[in-house]
């Protein structure tokens, strides 16, 4: 098979703008989302009840190094039908459609406003800009499945797979700048898209303010079957075996 | 000796660069050094603040927090106005504001000035805290311990809070409630030695065989963490003597165990003791000599 | 009621102690020379010879207190000493008074067994530079209270003590001071502190040859 040859101008007019537009926007965003960023206002109850899930949790977990005494003592403050913590304060479900919330709309906005609008706009523009070119070649031989990746836009059954067209190398770049970004506008910038997408996955069930009700019930539950097992009993013995 | 590598004559001839590793290192290192920052702030002007815009403002609350232990408060309020320019309506550089009055004693402006910033964001923990050290400066033992009690209400993970509130407590003397603060510490970090030491301490001064039970366990678990801690070691040995004195004298075996773990700890002592200063010195085994009880 | 002479290296470390835990409240006790107190007298002169820094945290707790009180008391024996006094300042800077102080409980104890026993109180705000005054307050336990006393019945053993602990200031002699809760921590450290003893009694010598 003869050997392809790219026209010089393709790395001049395709290959470099991609990197450098791809960059530039990077640089806009993150100063876009600057702007726009607003605090995110918290609720000294939400603070007061995740500090006390906290502290159950940490019961649960390490009240095996309190005595009996101290451990049943806060179980009661936490437990206790008519004066437990968690019997006693009752909280509104409120995890409720975001959508009543204006606040969290214009976050949401926000926050598409400055990922997914210049994301979808800017690939656009260069799917229809560059589209068709192949830019260049990775020094490996890729096998086929790597095909739909490398070459979007080309498709050509016959191709190598080491070959990258224009549209991927565009989203090459929009992850590959990652760290250059760290370098130019220092740790946790804005313009770090891939991680903006790592939240969208995960961020889900994050974004989503906890129902107290239901964590509360759930730890009520946790904390109900926990036993109290006293992790010092031995540890005179244990001392002294260890240093006989 | 890393403390007396500098001194506080030697700070003249340091270099620019030199300074900012020093405050730097002290920053990470959670020293507050207040009297050789506070001679950096007022003995070199040639070190320029400004010339470090990564860690400008952090340096500038060091310095701060330095001369209003030094009780330069000129200084700090020369500081505090640059950075007011720099963030106007700031809450932060405002309790740098209040803690400015309070060093001046001028308590109720302090008071007025934190309960401001607490009416704009009634999240702000360390302007709550900052009540509680402006009521401890009066000598207000009691309503700092109120103050105090109602922020943890809130803020009940809040370590820092749950230790300040044992040593309120230790001061007026109610053992009990301390060690609660000690215990809730302990829940968050169950690793520490220095945490089951503490609490073992506690539990010794309050007294009783219930409580030195209690104590003789958790000086031990102490020890199985860290055998070099020398007051847990101590303190084994004064609880198992007192426990010596409660038991009965014959049959039983809780008696032989405290017997075998004072016998355990004393000859611990004294290897220690060689180990640090040579067989000659013996003053401490002495002194276990002198409180051990014949059997 | 009798005169009470310091010692300098005990005034100093009284001093140098304070200072070195500005910020804490810091404790510790004092020993007379058992040989020249009289007995029978009901408050009889002291002579502090030697001061024992203790702690500058954990106080309001007995163990090490307790550790540490058998040890001065094993040392008090074998040099002829009595436990004769308590020393404190307060952590609060305006605080001077006995009830402010920590570990009253200790001093209680010790006029137990020395009845007419001394209470020393740092002066936080007389603490300067250069000393103009000895900035302690001493009490003397008296029908079960701390009375205070006349400063003008405290006397030093040399003259020019204010300036001997003021050099040691400015050489930031307090850096070295150990005191028994540095001596846990390192117990390859002195807690008798006869460095700073030697310390000044080298500062004192040229005072005496420039007084002279």
């Amino acid at each position: 098979m003869a050997e392809l040859l790219l026209d010089p101008k393709i790395r001049l007019w395709v290959f470099l703008p991609i990197v450098v537009i791809t960059f530039l926007v990077g640089i806009v965003r993150h100063y876009v989302s600057i702007i726009l960023s607003s605090q995110k206002k918290i609720e000294l109850l939400q603070v007061q009840d995740s500090q006390v899930m906290i502290r159950a949790r940490l019961l649960r977990e390490n009240g095996k190094y309190l005595p009996r005494q101290s451990f049943a003592m806060r179980r009661h403050w936490f437990n206790n039908e008519d004066t437990g913590y968690f019997k006693v304060q009752k909280r509104t479900s409120n995890a409720q459609n975001p959508m009543t919330d204006p606040g969290m709309m214009t976050d949401m906005l926000k926050g598409n406003v400055t990922n997914v609008l210049p994301m979808i706009v800017i690939g656009g523009w260069i799917n229809w800009m560059f589209s068709g070119f192949l830019t260049t070649k990775v020094p490996f031989p890729l096998t086929l499945r790597f095909k739909p990746m490398l070459q979007r836009g080309v498709e050509l059954a016959y191709l190598d797979a080491s070959w990258v067209s224009s549209a991927s190398w565009y989203f090459l770049n929009v992850f590959g700048l990652r760290t250059i970004y760290a370098l130019v506008l220092g740790e946790n910038n804005a313009a770090d898209q891939s991680k903006m997408m790592q939240e969208q996955m995960s961020g889900a069930a994050m974004a989503m303010p906890p129902d107290p009700k239901a964590a509360f019930k759930a730890q009520w539950e946790a904390l109900e079957i926990t036993e109290h097992r006293w992790a010092l009993a031995n540890v005179e013995n244990d001392l002294l075996i260890k240093n006989d | 000796m890393s403390d007396n590598d500098y001194s506080l004559a030697s700070i003249g001839d340091l270099s620019e660069d030199e300074i900012f590793d020093l405050l730097r290192k002290w920053r990470e290192s959670n020293e507050r050094k207040s009297r050789e920052i506070n001679k950096i702030w007022t003995c070199r002007p040639d070190v320029v603040i400004e010339n470090r815009p990564n860690e400008k403002y952090l340096i500038y609350e060091q310095i701060i927090l330095a001369t209003l232990d030094c009780n330069n408060s000129l200084g700090a309020i020369m500081v505090i106005n640059t950075l007011d320019k720099q963030f106007p309506r700031s809450l932060r550089v405002m309790r740098y504001k209040a803690m400015v009055l309070e060093s001046d004693g001028r308590y109720e402006d302090a008071l007025q000035v934190l309960d401001e910033i607490i009416k704009v964001d009634e999240t702000n923990a360390p302007a709550r805290k900052r009540r509680v050290a402006v009521m401890k400066a009066q000598g207000l033992i009691g309503d700092a311990i109120k103050e105090l009690v109602d922020y943890l209400k809130k803020y009940s993970a809040d370590m820092e809070a749950w230790q300040e509130l044992s040593e309120l407590y230790l001061q007026i003397g109610e053992y009990s409630r301390a060690v609660y603060c000690v215990e809730e510490l302990l829940l968050h970090q169950p690793h520490s030695h220095l945490l089951h030491q503490r609490v073992a301490d506690i539990r010794y001064t309050m007294g009783g065989v219930e409580n030195l039970e209690l104590a003789k366990s958790y000086y031990c678990q102490a020890l199985k963490l860290n055998a070099n801690n020398m007051r847990a070691l101590l303190g084994l040995i004064l609880v198992t003597n007192n426990l010596l004195g409660h038991y009965k004298p014959t049959g039983c075996s809780k008696r032989k165990e405290a017997w075998k773990l004072s016998r355990w700890a004393q000859s611990e002592v004294t290897k220690k003791q060689r180990e640090m200063r040579g067989a000659d010195d013996n003053a401490l085994t002495n002194m276990m000599l002198s409180l051990s009880i014949s059997e | 009621m009798g005169e009470v002479t310091f010692n300098t290296s005990a005034y100093a470390k009284i001093i140098l102690h304070a200072v070195k835990y500005s910020h804490c409240a810091v404790n510790g006790i004092l020993l007379a020379d058992g040989s020249k107190i009289k007995d029978g007298s009901k408050s009889p002169d002291l002579d502090i010879v030697n001061a024992m820094p203790l702690f500058h945290h954990s106080h309001n707790l007995s163990p090490m207190a307790e550790v540490a009180l058998t040890q001065i008391e094993n040392l008090a024996q074998t040099e002829n000493y009595v436990i004769a006094g308590y020393y404190a300042a307060c952590e609060n800077f305006n605080d001077n008074t006995v009830e402010k102080c920590p570990g009253q409980k200790i001093a209680e104890k010790i006029a137990e067994y020395f009845p007419s026993a001394l209470f020393v109180v740092v002066e936080n705000k007389k603490l300067v530079k250069h000393l103009t005054s000895p900035a302690i307050k001493i009490h003397r336990y008296n029908d079960g209270k701390w009375k205070l006393q006349d400063n003008n019945k405290v006397s030093f053993d040399t003259p020019f003590v204010l300036e001997t602990v003021s050099h040691l200031l400015e050489w930031e002699g307090y850096k070295d001071l150990v005191d028994f809760d540095n001596y846990l921590d390192d117990m390859t450290q002195d807690w008798s502190n006869v460095a700073i003893e030697k310390v000044v009694e080298k500062i004192d010598a040229v005072n005496r040859d420039s007084g002279e």
